[in-house]
């Protein structure tokens, strides 16, 4: 086994991760290889270093500082959560949205005021055509029409 | 002697909202919760608000516990995603500088037994300072990888299971974190 390969796994080794014949074969490697044999004892060093970090000296008791968190969010009526969901919406976009409604609506309705609420006729629009009115002759609509179903076609 | 309600149980409690069955569950396990976020975390202060925060997702998230899973890999995972989220998100923000964080030590000989001479205590602190920062250093992957394996006493399967990776993943990790603790150890003059 190479070196490099043996380093790689030094450290489950030393874990003892590793199945019994790779255990074996590690540890064999290990004894007989100066370089692997020093990399082995530096992880280990490494390891032990670890536990200079302090363990906490007291755990504090924070089961009634999390259950009052918790009894308060519950405590939270539904239109403050919902209150509180519809917060971030930026306001210039809720400014924005009301005001191109506000002119959508107002020039609909100027229309219909103006109009007096009239269907628009035949004279005032050049392409209306009543449901089932035959349509305008050489136009796009009577030529495809003539295309493909040929005249008479009652159903069209 | 009655028997001691089972966790599931408590977790079956809890999602009916129940908060008794909540301070009993939480009583049971802040110690080492908080004892593993002390550990990844280097600070009290936050590690207290992180605890609180990790029994309060467990809280939440009680309903979606699967009793053939395992608790303890159901809370370390809250426990763990939470840490490294919190961390990747501090240093996110502008205003953290990883280098003026202070380090907290203990002044006493509690760890190592020694007995606590002041040059006894100063050489110890100072080495704290540096493992402490050493780790700090780690991607948080592999910092969490390494606490759990240190300091909890896990297995690269327990881990895998954790991290939501592979066995191999999970080697992996602590091999880098290793590679690169070992290199930053032994470039500082250690006390």
């Amino acid at each position: 086994m190479k070196c490099n390969d043996v380093q790689q796994r030094i450290k489950a080794y030393l874990d003892g991760e590793l199945s019994d014949w790779e255990a074996e074969t590690i540890s064999s490697h290990i004894k007989s290889c100066a370089s692997c044999s020093k990399e082995a004892e530096l992880l280990s060093r490494t390891w032990e270093l670890l536990l200079a970090l302090p363990e906490p000296r007291a755990v504090p008791d924070l089961v009634p500082a999390t259950l009052s968190r918790i009894l308060a969010e519950s405590d939270k009526s539904f239109l403050q959560k919902l209150a509180q969901r519809l917060i971030p919406i930026p306001v210039p976009a809720v400014a924005t949205i009301a005001l191109v409604l506000g002119i959508f609506i107002g020039a609909r309705l100027g229309t219909l005021i103006s109009t007096g609420y009239a269907e628009p006729s035949e004279a005032e629009d050049p392409l209306y055509l009543e449901i089932f009115q035959e349509l305008p002759p050489q136009s796009i609509g009577d030529a495809y029409i003539q295309v493909n179903y040929g005249k008479g076609d009652e159903d069209l | 002697m009655q028997e001691p309600i089972s966790d599931a149980e408590l977790l079956k409690a809890i999602a009916r909202k129940d908060t008794a069955a909540f301070k009993v569950f939480m009583s049971r396990y802040q110690d080492r919760v908080y004892r593993t976020v002390y550990r990844f975390i280097g600070d009290s202060e936050s590690s207290r608000d992180l605890v609180q925060d990790i029994f309060i997702k467990v809280y939440r998230a009680s309903a979606s516990y699967a009793p053939d899973a395992g608790l303890f890999t159901w809370l370390y995972r809250i426990t763990a995603n939470h840490c490294i989220n919190f961390l990747q998100k501090q240093k996110r923000d502008p205003l953290y500088k990883a280098e003026e964080q202070p380090v907290q030590t203990l002044s006493s000989a509690h760890n190592s037994g020694q007995s606590a001479s002041p040059e006894n205590n100063l050489v110890r602190q100072e080495r704290t300072v540096m493992v402490r920062r050493a780790i700090d250093s780690l991607p948080q992957r592999q910092k969490m990888a390494i606490t759990l394996l240190r300091f909890e006493g896990l297995s690269y399967h327990e881990i895998s299971e954790i991290l939501g990776c592979s066995v191999s993943a999970v080697e992996s990790l602590i091999f880098r974190g290793m590679e690169a603790l070992k290199k930053l150890l032994s470039e500082e003059q250690l006390p």
